[in-house]
């Protein structure tokens, strides 16, 4: 299975996204995308562990978010590629990834403030503010599908909402 | 209900006394020894069973024609020639128990890396979470550990909880995702459950649980699978006696199984609450590791509890609530300790028996008396521990917590029935029931059993004694290592007293064995009076059993305050509670009204004594004509008169003293037979022609102390459980409950 077609894309982004829903995660962010990154379906696995009977009681699982956000942002980086596949045919992977981060704002704007280059791959003559951006459809398209995949890997309703609400915050809209 | 509650009204301390997982582990791993031992000892016979068969039968119809009607030449040559045979046993058992060993040695040292490389256990750096790493080693510092542990995470696992693992020193704390998560969301649930985790490692128990882990997988791959797969080959026309055989075996095969089994979990178990009550005390009054306990799921701790590695949640809440739950004693574990202790006797004892079958005595002790002691000595510690931290945690609780004294008769009930039980488990007693006369066995099995409950009753009323001297005595000095003190002196006196008593049993059985149940106990009671009871390390004995308790006296201090010690208390800060007993009653001991008794009585008997004398000279002519005939009789007559008059004399010591009357009764005993053993001697001297000299002074002294001690003892005990009781109809205790087993 592959795991992610932009694996160091869907950290970063997750890494920020995590930090939005769920802070307290982040000490653990590191560790849960590794594991991720070798093996997603395990990640997302309920685990009780094999030793509760020595640990310090049988108690339930609480949910944790970042493999979910992590799946959510695959997801969404994979309906964006065929969005921008859709437009320009044939492209090589770095351009593909390097038009991706044009569409969030953390590849933007705030680096923008950094370094005014334009990421690696984008047509020199093209101001960054002018970046593509996506449409208001795509980004309705982009909240449903976040929201779905949230739900579906048992999220709560508020907090598969506010993931989506994120994701969409995060990304840039055709100016 | 928050433990906060609870903590304002000052909980008692069950760290003074070593914890159950102590006990509990010790008693596992002799389990497993004694339960191998069984199984390798029956391995000898299952696959020998020919040369086992033939050579008993050729070593019986030898000894019936070399010794030609001497009971003695016949056994002794018996025993010589199955001495091969037992040799091979021997090291059959021995071989077990070395595999046994080592696989759990093994077990137990690849653990922790094996833990780490299956779970995918990662380290918690500090790049990732360093105000974490920062916080857990202030969480160390707190909780009293000198070095910190590694700390570990399991990132995908969703639990509010940890595992402490590890051995040798080297320790493991792994914080599940969903406890790292709780960091930042609920501190003081991150912090109830960090602390209980560490409280593992500094109550000790992480090696115990794992060498205990380790033991039980052992037993099962090296012990309980080739035994059960052995039971599956047989040859299939098995004769009537070899069903019978196999029957008896699985049956005590299984026994085995389930008891090392649950024996296991107890130890998993008991060893949560301490930690629980370890984390509570550091905590803070937070009640959160109360408010964590509520969340964990109780349904399946309904039923099947004694299967679960935890105790239910609402049990540990209980206890964390109310410490004096772990002051109570425990029918069961009782009766574990019973069962197991006879196990391993009886195999420690068969053991060395048959490896020094070619050997002979020592210091005056026959080869069996050697075994025996042996024998008890390396197995009483545990019972002596077991008894003696049970009973000194009750009364510990009822006179520092001001609760009237509680029963120990759960404890003497489950003692007596587990050595009951476990004298039926061992593979001697097997191999008992295809020789013997099983009816007469059986009643013999039951008067023993009555006497072993006796017996109990009167060394558990003993500790209980010597327990309330010392912790009244103490109460003062924050001496908690006085227990451990306490433990080691009544191990041996537990060792020297136990010892025999299975030698009893054992030579007695084989009285039972030909059918002759009044032999078994004529020589059960010859023995014990005659022979045991007058030995020197017997004699000292006896004297340890007043002169320890009373020993207290010394150390007794004017009680100025009456407020109780800040360290039989978990939160110290807080107001200590006023002492249970009324000082009238901390001051009285009528040690003086013992020694008076004993004395007076002595004189007494003495008195009559050469009144009978003058009487006799009076009327008979010749003397010396006159003892030589009836010497047996004026011996029994005069020993047996002296006991049963240190019995009255105990009797009256113990029903005059209102504390401490066993001991009472047998410091009267022992002065009483000093001055018998004068009155003796002064008849000696007035005999015509008699002579005198050390030897002879030792045995009147040995045999007068002896027997008027060993049948005081059962006398002294009954009455001082009558006592009890019946004060106890007078007042209502306040009874420490048992905590979950």
């Amino acid at each position: 299975m592959k795991n992610s077609e932009y694996p160091q894309l869907v950290t970063d982004l997750s890494r920020d996204l995590v930090a939005q829903v769920a802070p307290e995660e982040l000490p653990l962010f590191r560790t849960i995308s590794e594991e991720y990154s070798k093996n997603p379906a395990r990640t997302l696995r309920v685990h009780q562990g094999k030793d509760e009977d020595l640990g310090f009681g049988p108690s339930e699982a609480t949910v944790l978010v970042t493999p979910i956000v992590l799946d959510v942002v695959k997801a969404v980086i994979k309906y964006l590629v065929g969005e921008i596949k859709k437009s320009i045919k044939k492209e090589s992977p770095e351009a593909t990834e390097s038009r991706i981060k044009l569409l969030f704002k953390k590849f933007t704007i705030s680096k923008d403030k950094r370094d005014p280059k334009p990421p690696v791959g984008t047509a020199p003559s093209q101001p960054l503010q002018q970046s593509p951006g996506l449409t208001t459809e795509q980004l309705r398209q982009v909240h449903r599908l976040a929201f779905e995949k949230a739900r579906q890997l048992s999220l709560t309703e508020n907090q598969a909402g506010l993931l989506a609400d994120s994701i969409v915050g995060s990304l840039t809209i055709t100016s | 209900m928050a433990v906060t509650a609870n903590t304002s009204s000052n909980r008692l301390n069950p760290f003074i006394f070593p914890s159950d997982t102590t006990f509990r582990f010790v008693l596992l791993v002799l389990a497993v020894l004694g339960a191998t031992a069984f199984i390798y000892g029956s391995f000898f016979y299952t696959f020998n069973a020919q040369y086992a068969y033939e050579l008993m039968v050729g070593c019986l119809e030898s000894a019936n024609t070399v010794s030609s009607g001497d009971p003695q030449a016949g056994f002794n040559g018996i025993g010589t020639c199955l001495a091969p045979m037992n040799r091979s046993v021997a090291i059959w058992t021995l071989s077990g128990l070395g595999l046994v060993l080592s696989a759990a040695v093994v077990l137990f040292l690849v653990n922790a890396p094996l833990k780490i490389w299956r779970n995918g256990y990662q380290p918690l750096s500090r790049e990732d979470a360093p105000e974490i790493l920062d916080y857990l080693d202030e969480l160390c510092r707190e909780i009293g550990l000198v070095r910190s542990p590694s700390f570990l995470v399991a990132p995908l696992n969703r639990t509010i909880g940890g595992l402490a693992f590890g051995g040798l020193g080297r320790y493991y704390l792994v914080l599940n995702g969903g406890l790292i998560a709780c960091f930042y969301k609920d501190r003081p649930v991150f912090r109830s459950v960090a602390l209980h985790e560490l409280a593992h490692v500094r109550n000790g128990d992480i090696d115990k649980t794992y060498f205990a882990m380790a033991s039980w997988r052992a037993f099962v791959a090296v012990a309980l699978l080739p035994f059960s797969v052995s039971m599956f080959f047989r040859p299939a026309n098995l004769t009537s006696v070899e069903t019978d055989y196999l029957f008896n075996i699985s049956i005590r095969f299984a026994a085995l199984a389930v008891m090392v089994y649950l024996i296991y979990k107890s130890v998993l178990r008991v060893r949560e609450v301490y930690a629980d009550i370890r984390a509570s005390v550091h905590e803070g009054h937070t009640g959160s590791l109360d408010r964590v306990l509520a969340t964990l799921p109780d349904s399946r701790f309904r039923r099947w509890g004694f299967l679960q590695a935890h105790p239910s949640p609402a049990e540990r809440r209980k206890t964390l609530l109310d410490t004096s739950r772990l002051f109570g004693s425990n029918f069961w574990t009782a009766f574990g300790v019973g069962t197991v202790v006879m196990l391993a006797f009886s195999s420690i004892y068969w053991l060395f028996s048959y490896l020094t079958s070619n050997s002979g005595g020592f210091l005056g002790l026959t080869r069996g008396e050697i075994a025996s002691l042996w024998a008890a000595i390396i197995l009483m510690p545990l019972v002596a521990g077991f008894v003696v931290v049970g009973i000194w945690r009750e009364r510990f609780f009822a006179q520092v917590a001001g609760a009237s004294s509680t029963g120990v008769s759960r404890l003497v009930l489950g003692l007596t029935l587990g050595v009951v039980f476990g004298q039926f488990l061992s593979l001697e007693s097997v191999l008992e029931m295809e020789t013997t006369s099983p009816v007469i066995v059986f009643f013999y099995g039951i008067l023993w059993t009555l006497f072993l409950f006796v017996y109990l009753l009167f060394l558990v009323q003993w500790i209980k004694s010597t327990a309330s001297a010392w912790i009244d005595a103490t109460h003062p000095h924050p001496s908690p290592r006085l227990v451990v003190i306490a433990i080691l002196i009544t191990s041996l006196v537990l060792g020297f007293l136990a010892g025999p008593m299975f030698l009893v049993y054992t030579m007695g059985i084989e009285f039972a064995r030909d059918g002759d149940l009044i032999g078994g106990i004529g020589f059960v009671f010859i023995w014990s009076f005659l022979v045991g009871a007058s030995h020197l390390h017997m004699i000292l004995l006896y004297i340890c059993l007043w002169a320890f308790p009373l020993a207290s006296l010394l150390w007794r201090k004017p009680i100025s305050q009456e407020t109780a010690p800040a360290w039989a208390f978990l939160e110290p800060g807080l107001v200590n509670p006023p002492v249970g007993l009324p000082s009238a009653v901390r001051n009285s001991h009528p040690i003086w009204l013992a020694a008076l008794i004993g004395l007076g009585g002595g004189l007494v008997w003495c008195g009559l004594i050469l009144f009978f004398y003058i009487i006799t000279r009076l009327f008979i002519t010749d003397l010396p004509a006159f003892i030589d005939q009836q010497i047996t009789l004026i011996t029994f007559g005069l020993f047996g008169f002296a006991a049963l008059a240190q019995v009255a004399i105990a009797i009256a010591a113990a029903g005059l003293t209102k504390h401490l009357r066993l001991v009472n009764g047998l410091f009267s005993v022992f002065l009483a037979g000093c001055m018998m053993t004068g009155g003796l001697i002064l008849v000696q001297l007035l005999l015509p022609g008699a002579r005198l000299d050390l030897g002879i002074i030792w045995e009147l002294f040995s045999h007068v102390i002896g027997m008027g001690t060993l049948l005081a003892l059962p006398v002294l005990g009954i009455l001082s459980a009558l006592a009890y009781w019946m004060e106890r109809r007078a007042t209502s205790p306040v009874t420490p409950a048992p905590v979950v087993s």
